[in-house]
């Protein structure tokens, strides 16, 4: 197994040199010369050469990328910002907690709301209790996001007055963002959850279970949920990425100072410190996540722990 | 693979990635942009009581506060500030309290050079002038502001590649503790084309800048001081009870925005307009000037929030307006371009954008203190729906029912305008097609000549004449400006207009004239704005068609 996290930790700084050089790329060949946006269209061309020699974009690209990797990678630095004027990490520092404080409460609540959900249906497959958990699953997944913020502010801000509309100002303001960021994942997680337990739920070794006359209890928590959870696990994975991306869209509605809308005035504005760091950041992130998944599934399914344990053996 | 590769490996992965998270409590940096600005028609000196600036009077009697302080006020802003280093005062939301924390050497008040940190200046000669600072002036951390500083500031601005408007600008260096000496390149034709180096940029403590990141942390000379301040979201400032401009004497002799009249002032940033309408309809706060034209009934008379809200209107010193793109096959036929502007009834159009546009009847917008009222009367295309005469010029241009590309704001206003613009040019039989961009792509867009046809756009400036800035000949390497045009007699026109002796409405009307004899632009609407304000606030005051809340007067009954 550790020979495995090593070999994943190597890949991952491929994986990570891969994405700065993409992103670096993309972000080089992306209109619109940031010199000028930042300065406005009635800024001289004198003027505009001055400020893209400031930024270090009057270099060649090998020079520009070479410089962009060897501050990344070997001076960890990240730069920066051109807009905000203040180091992309010191600024990321102090949006990350926010966004994060959004992301992993929603992805707890849509977890556990999302699994109870997604079982109740199964084991209730056909009935009335399914259809409506899926009418109330379909409803989440095709409410768009700003919507149901404005529902929620509407209801709970201006009619209740119960919590605030936006800010950050105290743990209440959090409380909206978190509701309506988790109502997709809950939905997801229900469908995904039901489909895994419908294809364990008459499985040889759940009739096995039953006929030695275990409660019924016991076979969904002991036999069928431990097989039905690896593909919540994936998309738990996948959903841990943006935990840390951030929603711009919540973020903006909610006046949230977080990750995603500094992405995104990033990528408007052409700050290139803040988009080039911002995926870096993410690509370690997501990597660690990846990795943090295969290992979730080594530790659920002995089948996956089996094969490590053999791979071991025939080295 | 060998063993001890792999530990070192690891090793190196995990102090990579302590160092990145150490790194997370780094250091500031500074250096950004700064807009533009040519020309003004220049009248000098330190000046008289200054209240030529406008005031947008509310209809409640009061005489507003005069000895205490308005206690706290909440504002909402529509965008971020993103950066409060000295540098872009005008750009974004910053131009509602920039000016309240720094100051510069010199106010604009209707054309008019005010002293603001200068208390007198000399012209030595041609190319030399002496500006001197008063010498009581500090900084909110109790820096005492010197000639030194002032040096320090002109040249931060200038060599941080962000001297748009330093075409005369040689040097600045220090003449004794309280007077600096500048040299120009070559003789100013007014004090307007000074304007980005004397009345633009901030001067703060060079101290006070190496102790602080000004981006998050400002300090400045100005009467407010900004007590706390999260980007992306909430920014607090509040009255110096030490400010140096408190002294009567001095108070009286500059513009009147730099006397405070509110104790807090709290900026609240609210993308959203429905959310800011929410705001307001629960009290969280007070002024906010971007509600939308169906919600803003609701907080006028016989509204259902009218109990504590007023609708002020105020004009703003923008102006939309349509410019061809010189560069393009169709932007540089001047037959299609006016076939284009008798198209257009900009009275619907100006309808359609929503809010409170004025429909313009010449060129500019009656905001503007060296617009003429009178050139409403006479005929021009702005003022003349006329599809025939459009036709007319449509059979005599080069247009054979190709597709124009319009591009415009991505703004609902713009976009709105766009929509009606093209149903009217279809009418005539002009097809165009509709691109909306953020400013950041439409400034990227307008700067190649291609992929554009003509521009729906937002311009403003202190002055009707600076307005024109945009149309000199200084952009680009090839001497065009920035709609792709290059011509000399314009430049000349507009030269004439900035000059002192001749910076008069006559010879503005001048350039005028050229520009819409030559088909260069169509004025849409005058852009106003609709300031939803708490009934507390008497009297809105309005910098530069900005409203300032810190200036503004209040009943505290």
């Amino acid at each position: 197994m550790a020979r495995y996290i090593i070999k994943r930790l190597l890949i991952m700084v491929v994986i990570v040199w891969c994405a700065a050089i993409v992103v670096f790329t993309l972000m080089y060949l992306a209109p619109g010369d940031p010199a000028r946006i930042l300065l406005g269209s009635e800024a001289d061309d004198n003027v505009i050469q001055m400020k893209r020699v400031a930024l270090g974009i009057d270099k060649p690209y090998l020079m520009q990328l070479g410089i962009f990797m060897y501050k990344t990678f070997v001076k960890f630095d990240f730069g920066t910002s051109w807009v905000y004027n203040v180091p992309v990490m010191s600024e990321l520092a102090e949006r990350l907690p926010r966004t994060i404080l959004i992301g992993f409460s929603a992805m707890i609540l849509n977890v556990a709301i999302g699994v109870f959900l997604g079982i109740k249906a199964a084991i209730h497959e056909g009935k009335w209790q399914d259809s409506t958990i899926m009418i109330i699953a379909m409803a989440f997944i095709s409410a768009p996001d700003f919507w149901v913020a404005l529902m929620l502010i509407i209801l709970f801000a201006q009619k209740l007055g119960w919590l605030p509309a936006y800010g950050i100002e105290s743990w209440k303001s959090y409380v909206l963002p978190i509701i309506c960021s988790c109502f997709g994942g809950i939905a997801v997680n229900a469908r995904q959850s039901r489909s895994a337990m419908l294809e364990v739920i008459r499985a040889d070794y759940i009739t096995t279970a039953r006929a030695k006359g275990q409660k019924e209890d016991v076979i969904v928590r002991k036999h069928m949920l431990p097989n039905a959870l690896m593909p919540v696990i994936t998309s738990l994975g996948n959903g841990l990425t943006s935990i840390v991306a951030g929603s711009p869209i919540i973020e903006t509605v909610f006046v949230i100072p977080g990750v995603g809308a500094y992405l995104l005035t990033g990528l408007n504005s052409r700050d290139l410190p803040v988009v080039r760091s911002c995926v870096v950041f993410l690509a370690i992130f997501s990597s660690i996540a990846m990795l943090l998944t295969d290992l979730a599934y080594a530790f659920l399914d002995p089948r996956i722990k089996a094969q490590y344990a053999s791979g071991r053996r025939t080295r | 693979m060998n063993r001890n590769f792999l530990t070192k490996s690891l090793a190196v992965i995990l102090a990579g990635a302590m160092t990145v998270s150490m790194a997370a409590c780094g250091s500031l940096t500074t250096g950004s942009s700064d807009s533009t600005g040519n020309t003004a028609a220049a009248e000098t000196a330190a000046s008289d009581s200054g209240t030529a600036v406008s005031e947008a009077t509310v209809s409640a009697s009061s005489s507003g506060s005069t000895g205490s302080l308005y206690p706290e006020i909440t504002v909402a802003l529509p965008s971020d500030w993103k950066d409060l280093s000295p540098v872009n005062l005008n750009q974004d939301s910053k131009p509602y309290f920039m000016f309240n924390i720094y100051e510069t050497l010199f106010d604009i008040v209707d054309g008019k050079f005010v002293g603001n940190l200068a208390e007198s200046y000399t012209n030595v000669d041609d190319k030399t002038m002496d500006v001197t600072i008063y010498d009581c002036i500090y900084d909110s951390d109790g820096n005492h502001i010197t000639a030194d500083d002032v040096v320090n500031s002109i040249n931060w601005v200038h060599d941080s590649g962000n001297a748009i408007g330093y075409d005369y600008f040689e040097s600045v260096e220090k003449k004794d503790d309280y007077t600096v000496e500048f040299h120009w390149t070559k003789k100013p034709m007014s004090m307007g084309v000074l304007e980005q180096i004397i009345a633009r940029a901030a001067i703060f403590s060079t101290k006070a800048q190496g102790e602080h990141n000004f981006a998050t942390d400002p300090v400045g000379t100005g009467d407010y001081k900004v007590t706390k301040c999260t980007t992306g979201s909430s920014m607090t400032m509040e009255a110096r009870s030490d400010y140096w401009g408190n002294d009567p004497a001095i108070a009286a002799k500059r513009a009147p925005y730099h006397t405070a009249t509110v104790q807090k002032i709290n900026f609240q940033i609210i993308s959203e307009s429905a959310q800011a309408a929410i705001a307001l309809e629960t009290n969280k706060i007070d002024v906010c000037s971007y509600i939308t034209a169906d919600t803003l009934p609701e907080f006028q008379e016989g509204g259902q929030y009218a109990g504590n809200y007023q609708v002020i209107e105020a004009m703003a010193s923008d102006y939309y307006q349509i410019n061809p793109n010189g560069g393009s096959k169709f932007g540089s036929d001047e037959n299609l371009m006016k076939a284009i502007y008798y198209a257009l009834d900009n009275t619907s159009i100006a309808k359609a954008m929503g809010g409170s546009y004025i429909p313009a009847k010449a060129y500019g917008s009656s905001f503007f203190y060296d617009y003429d009222k009178s050139w409403e009367s006479e005929s021009n295309y702005i003022n003349t729906y006329d599809p025939a005469k459009a036709k007319e010029f449509l059979s005599k241009s080069n247009y054979k029912g190709e597709t124009l590309q319009m591009i415009g704001l991505s703004t609902e206003a713009v976009k709105n305008a766009m929509q009606m613009i093209q149903v009217q040019l279809l009418q005539v039989g002009i097809n165009v097609n509709i691109n909306a961009y953020d400013q950041n792509t439409m400034e990227a867009t307008m700067g190649s000549k291609d992929g554009w046809d003509f521009v729906v756009s937002l311009t403003g400036g202190p002055s009707l004449v600076k307005s024109l800035g945009g149309y000199g000949n200084t952009i680009n390497a090839d001497n065009n400006n920035k709609y792709w045009v290059s011509d000399d007699q314009l430049q000349s026109l507009l030269d004439t207009a900035n000059t002192d002796g001749t910076n008069d409405q006559e010879h503005l009307k001048a350039a005028l004239d050229y520009i819409m004899d030559k088909g260069y632009g169509y004025v849409i609407a005058d852009a106003s704005s609709s300031i939803v304000a708490t009934k507390k606030l008497t009297k809105m005051f309005m910098r530069e068609g900005y409203y300032t809340v810190a200036a503004s007067t209040y009943s505290n009954n």
